[in-house]
């Protein structure tokens, strides 16, 4: 009997060892797959054993997100709270038990939990996990101003729209304010209070982040960047002369001014500018061609997602839109020029983009990399990254650049952008009113950026249903947010 | 070292682990348990230093590993319950007491001659069959998490079923040396008992709606029938037999139907039918290498609500992986290699038929058992909701595997005792 | 207790229960090892070997008085190794034409206080002077083993 006894027990061992083999893979190779579902309650649990690090505003004060301890059944919790809620609630987002994460809560969850490969971290966090201590994430400082935010949002009350504003020189973001605005502290015990929120828009989309995600109709914001193709090509200058007749022939049509009554006549370009008179630039446009202007576009960095630190879902490019997606004319006559020229055809945009084109006029044509992250910090308070300027690429000659800032201060000194006039300090924007036809509906915009001389803040400001221009709707909050921000430049 | 010594320092090696894993659980989880119930580790050593004694007097040749690898596999359980809920622990506790009280009234009383109950096998085998179909009974049957296994008495739960297992091994061990010779001819007409088994597993896998049941009364019976004839076209149509019949039970079967669909792909409900399976899953793979440490897993929402239903019964491998990690997890499975290769080395090393009949029954159910239950958590097999020897919490279980271990020490006791060669050597 | 405190004491614990886990698995595995080099049934020695193990001591014989297989008066020697009486060929002592013997029916088995026999499981039994056995017997010089139709003489 004893050979089939060794059989058997060779069996029955081969049994147990595929006991074995199996442990090993769902402990090794398995567990990775495993975390990242998201029906995986462990982790559900688990992410709140976790200390997530702190986010402070641009002050190094101001907590944005940081987490309350609780002790349930012996084992300690942390879970995330959003002192200033609705202040950055788009940018910081939330992470919730259900494991839902949006905004920076999500994008940088690596560094937030410590599962980040940065050598210093690694080390820390496998030496907590070894002795099974409280895993502590990073801590991260951000570059916005929350007093110019605060003043953004006060500004944007009960309208639907989105201000975003970056320093120039370095791409830091100061402001990025979207209106309705939401608590994420809600987001985890009381969805529905979100769900509820209301604005002067339908639907109001309060989770909708307008500064990165909204896209909208530029209207004459986007004239800067027609201007911009039409010098930097060298085929027109400022001294370039047009004659106004108060419309524009386009395929045999005619595409009128804002206002028809009085033509302007003989002008040059910038009083084109100062004026905005469209027929100009559908003359530009014509002469140009859509596919130089486009080319134009994507030197400022359209037709790719703003290049921040928020998830991919939740930027958007801007460009020319089909049917719901980006498309880029092939031939001349897919795409009508004059239209394009003054920011209509079927031209979207999102307000980090406008700041964008903003900022690379104040910075003598160079566009830099937007960031919200200034630096993350270990938990001794050693820093583990520094975001540090980044010129994406040189959009404009700074020739054209100083051209481009002399028209867009006439605009503000007497033309369309009065209303963003500050008391001693030289201004320059663009105003932008996009008509849908309907009384009440217009999307209006402003883009501006200041001190002239040594730009520090670059603006771009876009309401959705207005009734009124530009200037006088999107052009005295730009003032206003300017102001905060350049006295704080100023202390 | 005499083998009764070498068995005392191991299962003083087994005291210190106990100790170093209950102390573990009280530090971390000091909110919730009391010291006083650090005393359990105490009460736990003294019990098997009882159990060592009886071996001392009734089986002092027996093999010396045995007794602490049962001893280390009951305190790991223990430790896992009560860091799991304080109060199975304590009823855990007493199961164990009952256990090693059931353990040394067996050694005692077959400490001369065993195999006296070979003349009794018809007896146990009529008893097993009765005890299986207990569940079956109305009023007294209960099912319990969707199998019919257990047997209600008012105070007294049970399943008959753990016991069955031992009472037909003894009786096929006693049929089958009896009628091996026979049975190896192969004739048509000897086959029909081997039909009868089969009929008998098959309806106790209907009966208990239970696939894992079913596939350890019938794999145990095909491995003693091997054993005993050297047939492999036994094994072979006997494993036909029982996935025909398997199969036939899933046509019919609802819940082995679910149980089988939810083994190929758990994902498709994971919050109702596969939710069970995917979560203990998920506390194996948070465990990785190292686990999380006895006490600090997590089993429990942020609210204290516990993840997994059937945690310490069926699932307490998944608890036991997560805490101990990769590392502890197969260190636990050694241990289950090795009791199995003791047990198997009796079945080697004794000499009449019978008893090594009995010892490959023993050691093999001991096997199959845990491949059955532990294979299931992994999802190398359908799960079924059976316990992990002595691991489990469990009374019936329990107390059947101390049974186990009495018969298994019972008979290395007489092999060692008759082959001097090997006696001098231990 | 301070939380680092009690970490550390975690730690410790954690390590010495899976290194104490391992110690005990590694004692079992070296004295299974160990076992495997010790003489087994399984395993055949070398002569030399057997002498030298103390295995080829001569512990008894057997004498054969009546039988219809096995010639009377011949003589069957019991060493430490146990020797089995049964009516197939894998027996060591064979009763192929004994009718009424069983195929395994009886055991001598040497142990330290001498030669005991058992009955096996045989049909018809096993007689130790006359009387059948019920039970292992130790075998005194002269018994007169009864086996089928044949009967054998226990000499030291």
């Amino acid at each position: 009997m004893n050979s089939q006894i060794s059989r058997v027990a060779l069996a029955a061992l081969a049994m147990l060892i595929a006991l074995v083999v199996a442990t090993t893979y769902w402990q090794t190779w398995a567990v990775a797959g495993l975390e990242d579902r998201q029906d995986n309650a462990i982790q559900r649990v688990a992410q709140f054993t976790i200390k997530r690090g702190v986010i402070y505003a641009g002050d190094g004060r101001t907590v944005l997100a940081t987490n309350k301890q609780r002790r349930v059944k012996g084992r300690t919790f942390y879970f995330r709270r959003y002192p200033s809620r609705g202040l950055f609630a788009h940018t910081v987002g939330y992470a919730t038990q259900q494991r839902s994460r949006v905004g920076l809560e999500q994008s940088l969850n690596d560094y937030l939990t410590g599962a980040n490969s940065n050598l210093n971290t690694v080390l820390n966090t496998t030496l907590d996990k070894l002795r099974g201590v409280t895993i502590k994430g990073n801590n991260v400082v951000l570059t916005v101003d929350p007093r110019a935010q605060r003043v953004a949002l006060a500004a944007l009350a009960g309208q639907c729209g989105a201000i975003f504003a970056v320093a120039p020189r370095t791409g830091a973001i100061l402001v990025s304010a979207s209106s309705p605005t939401y608590d994420p502290n809600a987001a985890e015990r009381n969805f529905k209070l979100i769900e509820r929120i209301r604005g002067a828009c339908n639907p109001a989309s309060p989770l909708l982040n307008r500064a990165t995600n909204g896209r909208y109709v530029p209207g004459s914001t986007f004239k800067v960047v027609t201007a911009a193709a039409a010098i930097d090509s060298g085929r027109y200058s400022l001294a370039s002369t047009f004659n106004d007749l108060g419309y524009c022939i386009e395929y045999g049509r005619r595409v009128n001014n804002y206002d028809t009554s009085t033509p302007f006549g003989f002008v040059n370009f910038v009083q084109a500018m100062q004026h905005s008179i469209n027929s100009v630039f559908c003359d530009i446009g014509k002469k140009l061609g859509p596919q130089l202007l486009v080319e134009y576009t994507k030197r400022f960095g359209f037709y790719s997602p703003p290049p921040i630190e928020t998830p991919s879902n939740e930027r958007v490019a801007s460009g020319l839109y089909r049917g719901g997606r980006l498309f880029e004319p092939k031939n001349p006559f897919q795409v009508d020029p004059g239209r394009l020229a003054f920011g209509q055809e079927r031209l979207q945009v999102t307000p980090v983009q406008m700041a964008m084109v903003a900022a690379a006029v104040a910075a003598g044509g160079a566009v830099l990399r937007p960031h919200f992250v200034d630096r993350i910090l270990a938990t001794g308070g050693r820093v583990v990254t520094r975001t540090k300027p980044k010129e994406l690429r040189q959009a404009i000659k700074p020739s054209t650049a100083a051209a481009l800032t002399t028209m867009m201060e006439a605009v503000v000194s007497g033309g369309t952008g009065t209303a963003a006039q500050i008391p001693g300090i030289r201004v320059a924007g663009k105003t932008g009113t996009a008509e849908t036809g309907v009384n009440g509906r217009n999307t209006t915009s402003f883009i501006a950026f200041a001190p002239v001389e040594r730009p520090q803040v670059a603006i771009a400001v876009i309401l959705e249903n207005q009734s009124g221009t530009g200037g006088k709707t999107a052009a005295p909050i730009a003032r206003i947010v300017m102001e905060a921000l350049l006295r704080r430049g100023r202390t | 070292m005499s083998a009764r010594n070498r068995e005392l320092l191991n299962l003083i090696v087994v005291g210190m682990i106990t100790v170093a894993g209950f102390a573990s659980v009280y530090i971390a989880r000091q909110a919730e348990v009391s010291s006083a119930s650090l005393s359990y580790a105490g009460i736990f050593l003294g019990l098997y230093l009882v159990a060592h004694i009886v071996t001392r007097i009734c089986v002092p040749n027996a093999d010396p590993y045995l007794l602490p690898m049962a001893g280390l596999l009951t305190a790991i359980g223990v430790t896992e319950i009560y860091r799991l809920n304080p109060d199975d622990a304590f009823r855990q506790g007493m199961w164990i007491v009952v256990g090693v009280a059931l353990f040394s009234f067996v050694l005692f009383v077959l400490r001369r001659d065993y195999r006296r109950l070979e003349s009794y096998k018809y007896l146990f085998g009529l008893t097993a069959l009765v005890l299986l179909l207990l569940p079956a009974l109305p009023k007294i049957g209960t099912t319990v998490n969707g199998a019919r296994l257990w047997v209600d008495l008012g105070p007294l739960q049970f399943q008959p079923g753990e016991f069955a297992k031992i009472m037909l091994i003894v009786f096929l061990a006693g049929y089958l040396r009896e009628k091996r010779e026979v049975l190896a001819q192969g004739r048509p007409k000897d086959l029909g008992p081997l039909l009868v088994i089969w009929g008998g597993a098959m309806l106790v896998l209907f009966q208990t709606n239970d696939l894992g049941s079913g596939l350890l009364y019938f794999g145990v019976f095909l491995a003693m029938l091997y054993v005993a004839t050297a047939r492999l076209t036994y094994v072979a149509i006997g494993g036909v037999l029982f996935v025909a019949g398997a199969v036939g039970v899933y046509q019919v079967v609802g819940r082995v139907q679910e149980r089988v669909s939810i083994w190929l792909d758990p994902w498709s409900d994971p919050h109702r039918d596969g939710y069970q399976i995917i979560q203990s899953l998920y506390s194996i793979a948070n465990g990785g290498y190292p686990g999380t440490g006895l006490g600090q897993g997590t089993f429990s929402t942020t609210g204290g609500d516990p993840l997994i239903p059937y945690l310490n019964t069926d699932f307490i491998y998944s608890a036991l992986a997560q805490e101990l990690g990769l590392i502890g997890a197969c260190a636990l499975l050694l241990v289950y290699m090795l009791f199995v290769a003791r047990g198997f080395r009796i079945a080697l090393l004794t000499e009449d038929g019978f008893s090594k009949l009995a010892a490959v029954g023993l050691t093999f159910t001991f096997a199959l058992q845990t491949f059955i239950i532990v294979g299931g958590i992994l999802r190398l097999i359908p799960l079924t909701g059976i316990t992990l020897p002595f691991v489990s919490y469990g009374g019936s279980s329990v107390v059947a595997n101390f049974v186990l271990l009495a018969g298994l020490l019972l008979i290395s006791h007489r092999a060692n005792s008759l082959s001097p060669q090997t006696e001098r050597g231990s | 207790m301070s939380s680092v405190a009690v970490e550390e004491a975690l730690l410790a614990l954690k390590i010495a229960f899976l290194v104490l886990l391992y110690l005990f698995i590694w004692r079992i595995v070296r004295s299974a090892s160990r076992d495997v080099r010790l003489p087994q049934e399984s395993f055949m020695l070398a002569p030399q070997d057997a002498a030298a193990a103390g295995l080829g001591r001569q512990t008894g014989k057997l004498v054969v008085l009546k039988s219809s297989t096995l010639a009377p008066g011949s003589e069957h020697f019991l060493d430490s190794a146990p020797l089995t009486a049964g009516r197939t060929s894998d027996n060591d002592l064979e009763l192929a034409s004994d009718g009424f013997a069983s195929a395994n029916h009886a055991r001598f088995q040497p142990r330290r206080d001498g030669v005991w026999v058992e009955d096996v499981g045989s049909t018809n039994g096993t007689f130790v002077n006359g009387a059948r056995l019920s039970r292992p017997r130790k075998l005194a010089t002269g018994d007169v083993i009864r086996i089928g139709e044949t009967d054998l003489r226990f000499e030291r």
